[in-house]
């Protein structure tokens, strides 16, 4: 696991998935990283890292049926892997080490 | 509220159009129903056009990162199937050139890129791409069916090994080194030499295969002795015979068909053995069937059946009397070594052996060269091909191949002109990819696989054609009309297939690598600078290449010019000469009439009756019998030893003499004229005083100085079939004029003597027609039928095509040549046409400054046309000098062909200058319609 790390945009969807839980598709996770940190992502950038996310095994998606109705649209529905987990695990553990002790200016 | 107004709530369509682009396909979907669940929910929220804005914004933002997705996926995709493309290390380049970047990625991507390339550059000129492919393929074609000819003659192996200790026993003598065996001679081997074990003899012959449908002329092995245990064929079916069933003069009537003829004629019948067929009117048992593809060890005939000599009443030319006869030699005769002997023991039992019959048959061990004959020996692999016949073959496909091979040279050189030309076009794009960092090699590399890709599919085309050629050339029956018919195996095999894959790399190179290595060496700041493809500024260096191209292609047109028009003239001097014999409407047909259904008198009986039918028919002028025919090859098969009283031969001289038995109205109706004495008449009968007339250059022979009627002389059968088997004296009665009765050559001493005096089993019947020999052909073919056991020694033909065997050799040579030449003259005319309209293209400007400045269009043309004709002298002059000494060489084998030849060399000489001449005219007469004008502000 040691040489696994990942991208900021990355760690912001993972952790949003974990959030998002058994919600967690496309349009939640944009939102999701949105309310958390204000940051507007495009979605050509969140499929695009879904898409790698998925290619590295930490993702597994799952696009049901269309719901019947005006708003059912197909839905792209992301979960955290084991591996992928692993790595949030190890991402996020190794960010708290490095921030152990800090004090930023303008924290 | 039935109808409300609703602004469009759709996201704008080009917006979507763009996610759509940058987004994977399988992906776009979820995608864009994310977008637009957003644009609702902003749309309910702030209104359509804040939801407007927002999805263009998230179209903006999406653009750059999902083109980097897409192609990484692309990449991805690529990344799978790069080990399929992975360079084998061998080829690979050797990584000694670190600053060629290209070369590091090289893969056969590259490779099949180029090939791709090259087809589509070829593509887009399908007429060039047919040119090139086309004449590269006869030249191919043409080198692989020569190659492919003398591969089956001189390379091949016989489909069966024999053991390294089987001979072959010869009589030579000085006609022939390697000649065929008398039976007697072989009994005496057999009880005289006793390094040999086991011995087998045959001969081919031709037989009718008659079983109620379509008749059918058979290519028999008649096989004596210890054959089939000798030869060891494995037999599809059945067996062959033993030495013991082929007791001569009691042998059954057995025969083994070959497996062609067993597939073809009885349908693959499994049950085929005990069947009987008839063969010449006499029922033969089928008791096997040959090996698949057997080709005879000799010359690799197609061999269709296997007959015992030993039948009652013989078979073909093996007769009962011939088999008592020393001097009837047609038997090849092979043998198995005793364990422990070589063949130094069996050339000297044989010299032993040689001597004594030398001694107790001194007329027929006696050459016609009054020398004694000789028995030799050669292993068995040696005599399938004797060094002097190997020789002889090797001469001819040599000169044949170089032959193809200048025709394969001209098409490479002008196919190299066509890309030399090309690769001028391209010089801008070459400059370029230079300019983009690809390595020289790489360049060469492509150009290469540019020729390649034309070369190899004219070598693949020239290979059909090389294929068919082989299997016309294989089954085609001989002129002349014996009836044997020989086929010829030259099927290509590997070693073939190799030579035409050979030829089709050698030929890439030759039309590939000038080309190349000009593309890869292109002067970079000129090229690119230059505003036109076209934009060469040095002319003159790029063209001396081409040029020196084709003068090589006029020189070898040339050579091909003259040659056919030297073969062309001496065919039509050979047939202008007065041969002596008037033969224009003329047929003839030979027979062999059974001797167990006619005796000599029975068969005199039966051709009188045959040719009185023939005289009533009113388009017969006349119909004789004879036992031979002036000018065919039987004509120089009937010689007999002439000696007279008082003349000494001198030493080495050859006293045979050709000679014809006729009767009384032949020498008339053959047109020999009579110069003194009389004819062959009625009074010459049996039992008559033997009467003979002689030909002029005869009796000067004999008699100089001193008149030679009343004269008589004497003759002794020589080696070959004579008038009779026993010693005559004949009295000169008329003497003839000379004429070429044997040759074409030369006018050769010739003798004819009464039939009825001599009467033979072997008759032709002759037959005159009043308007034309095919009159005369068709009343021979509606008189004669065949008897039964019966067969033909000449199926009915006109006397002109049974001797045109003779001019065979030229004419086909020249028709070979006629086709070569203008084939390169074709191509010769191209080349010139292409640098000439080359060169209008590059003098287009010039032209028109001089045209503007007052000079003549005439003048600018003459400049032009003269240019070419130029080119073409020069070609004149070396292919001058190639080809006379080439003719003086060839003037020994050509009848009647003299070195210079007014009408062959001038002809020569207007025919290419006439091509030089409109091959330049075409081009140049577009410069003289350019307005110059045009031609200045087009640069």
């Amino acid at each position: 696991m040691a040489g696994v790390f990942l991208g900021e945009l990355e760690l912001y969807v993972m952790l949003a998935i974990a959030h998002l839980g058994e919600d967690a598709y496309g349009g939640a996770v944009r939102k999701e990283i949105e309310r958390r940190t204000n940051r507007r992502t495009a979605v050509g950038a969140l499929y695009a890292t879904l898409d790698r996310l998925g290619e590295k095994g930490f993702l597994s998606f799952e696009v049901p049926p269309p719901e019947p109705g005006q708003r059912g649209r197909p839905k792209k529905y992301c979960r955290l892997t084991p591996a992928g987990e692993d790595a949030l695990n190890h991402s996020t553990t190794m960010l708290q080490r490095m921030m152990d002790g800090l004090v930023l200016a303008g924290a | 509220m039935r109808w409300r107004f609703r602004p469009s709530t759709e996201p704008p369509r080009f917006a979507q159009l763009l996610v759509s682009i940058v987004t994977p396909p399988d992906e776009r979907q979820v995608l864009l129903s994310d977008l637009q669940d957003e644009f609702e929910e902003t749309a309910d929220t702030s209104g359509t056009e804040a939801a407007k804005r927002a999805y263009w914004e998230q179209v903006r933002g999406s653009m750059v990162p999902g083109l980097a997705w897409r192609l990484s996926r692309l990449g991805r995709r690529r990344r799978a199937l790069s080990w399929l493309a992975r360079v084998p290390a061998w080829w690979r380049p050797a990584p000694e050139v670190p600053t060629d970047q290209h070369n590091r990625g090289e893969n056969m991507f590259d490779y099949l890129n180029d090939v791709r390339l090259a087809c589509r550059g070829l593509a887009k000129n399908p007429l060039i791409f047919a040119v090139v492919v086309l004449s590269l393929a006869v030249g191919i074609g043409a080198s692989t069916t020569v190659f492919s000819m003398a591969n089956a003659f001189l390379f091949r192996s016989p489909a069966t090994d024999l053991p390294d200790d089987y001979v072959a026993i010869f009589t030579s003598d000085n006609d022939s080194r390697h000649g065929d065996t008398s039976y007697p001679d072989y009994l005496d081997l057999l009880d005289n030499v006793a390094a040999i074990e086991s011995t087998l003899l045959h001969r081919i012959g031709g037989v009718e295969l008659d079983d109620g449908g379509e008749r059918q002329r058979l290519l028999v092995e008649i096989v004596g002795g210890h054959y089939f245990e000798l030869m060891r064929l494995p037999l599809t079916l059945g067996r062959g015979f033993s030495a013991e069933e082929n007791e001569i003069g009691s042998a059954d009537r057995l025969v083994v068909l070959s497996f062609r003829l067993w597939q073809q004629r009885f349908g693959a019948d499994e049950n085929i053995l005990g069947k009987t067929v008839r063969l010449d009117g006499h029922p033969y048992t089928v008791i096997g069937v040959g090996p698949q593809g057997y080709l005879s060890r000799f010359l690799n005939l197609r061999i269709d059946a296997w007959v015992p000599m030993g039948v009652a009443g013989g078979i073909y030319h093996v007769r009962p009397s011939g088999l008592e006869d020393r001097s009837d030699r047609q038997y090849r005769v092979l043998a198995q070594l005793q364990p422990g002997e070589d063949l130094a023991t069996v050339r000297a039992q044989l010299e032993v052996l040689s001597k004594r019959l030398h001694e107790e048959y001194p007329e027929a061990w006696t050459d016609a060269r009054g020398e004694a004959r000789g028995l030799s020996v050669l292993s068995e692999q040696e005599a399938l091909l004797p060094r002097e016949m190997r020789a002889g073959l090797g001469g001819i496909f040599g000169v044949l191949l170089v032959g193809t091979g200048l025709i394969v040279l001209i098409a490479c050189s002008n196919v190299a002109c066509l890309f030399l030309a090309r690769i001028n076009l391209r010089r801008r794009e070459m400059a370029m990819r230079l300019a983009l960092g690809a390595g020289r090699r790489r360049i060469v590399l492509m150009l290469l696989v540019e020729s390649l890709v034309p070369a190899l599919v004219a070598g693949v085309l020239g290979s059909g054609l090389a294929y068919w050629a082989c299997g016309a050339l294989g089954s085609m029956d001989l002129p002349s009309g014996i009836p044997i018919p020989l086929h010829f195996d030259f099927q290509p095999d590997v070693r073939v297939l190799g030579f035409a894959l050979l030829l089709s790399v050698l030929t890439s190179l030759a039309i590939g690598l000038a080309p190349a290595l000009e593309g890869a060496s292109p002067d970079l700041v000129t090229s690119l600078k230059a505003d036109k493809g076209t934009g060469d500024r040095r002319p003159g260096r790029r063209l001396r290449l081409r040029r020196l191209l084709v003068v090589v292609q006029v020189a070898a047109a040339l050579i091909f010019v003259v040659g056919t028009g030297f073969m062309l003239r001496s065919v039509q001097a050979a047939s202008a000469v007065d041969l002596g014999i008037d033969i224009e409407r003329n047929a003839v047909m030979a027979r062999d009439l059974p001797q167990s259904r006619f005796n000599d008198e029975a068969a005199a009986r039966y051709l009188q009756d045959v040719v009185e039918r023939l005289r009533r028919r009113p388009e017969v002028e006349a119909a004789e019998l004879a036992l031979s025919a002036e000018l065919s090859i039987m004509a120089s098969i009937y010689e007999a030893v002439v000696a007279v009283d008082g003349y000494v031969p001198a030493e080495g001289e050859s006293l045979a003499i050709s000679h014809n038995a006729v009767t009384p109205g032949y020498m008339d109706m053959m047109g020999i004229r009579l110069l003194r004495g009389r004819g062959i008449e009625d009074r010459d009968l049996p039992g008559a005083p033997l009467a003979a007339v002689v030909s002029q250059a005869f009796a000067e022979r004999f008699w100089p100085g001193a008149d030679a009627l009343g004269r008589s002389f004497q003759t002794t059968p020589g080696d070959r079939p004579a008038v009779s088997a026993d010693d005559r004296v004949y009295q000169v009665v008329g003497i003839a004029d000379d004429g070429h009765y044997v040759t074409l050559d030369e006018e050769s001493p010739f003798f004819w003597t009464a039939l009825s005096q001599s009467w033979g089993q072997r008759v032709m019947i002759h037959v005159r027609g009043r308007a034309s020999d095919v009159e005369a052909l068709r009343a021979l073919n509606e008189e004669t039928s065949l008897e039964q056991g019966e067969s033909m020694w000449l199926l009915p033909t006109t006397y002109s095509q049974m001797i045109s065997i003779h001019s065979m050799g030229p004419r086909l040579m020249s028709r070979f040549m006629g086709w070569g030449g203008l084939f390169a003259l074709g191509l010769a005319a191209m080349g010139i046409y292409g640098i000439v309209s080359f060169t209008v293209t590059q003098r287009t400007r010039e032209m028109a400054i001089r045209q503007a400045l007052g000079a003549r269009p005439g003048e600018v043309l003459r400049d032009v046309v003269g240019d070419g004709l130029r080119l073409a002298l020069w070609g004149l002059v070396v292919g001058f000098a190639v080809a006379l000494p080439l003719a003086a060489l060839a003037r020994n084998d050509v009848y009647g062909m003299s070195l210079l030849d007014p009408v062959a060399l001038g002809g020569s000489i207007l025919v290419l200058l006439n091509s030089a001449f409109f091959a330049s005219a075409i081009p140049a007469r577009r410069l003289s319609a350019v307005d110059p004008m045009d031609a200045l502000r087009d640069e």
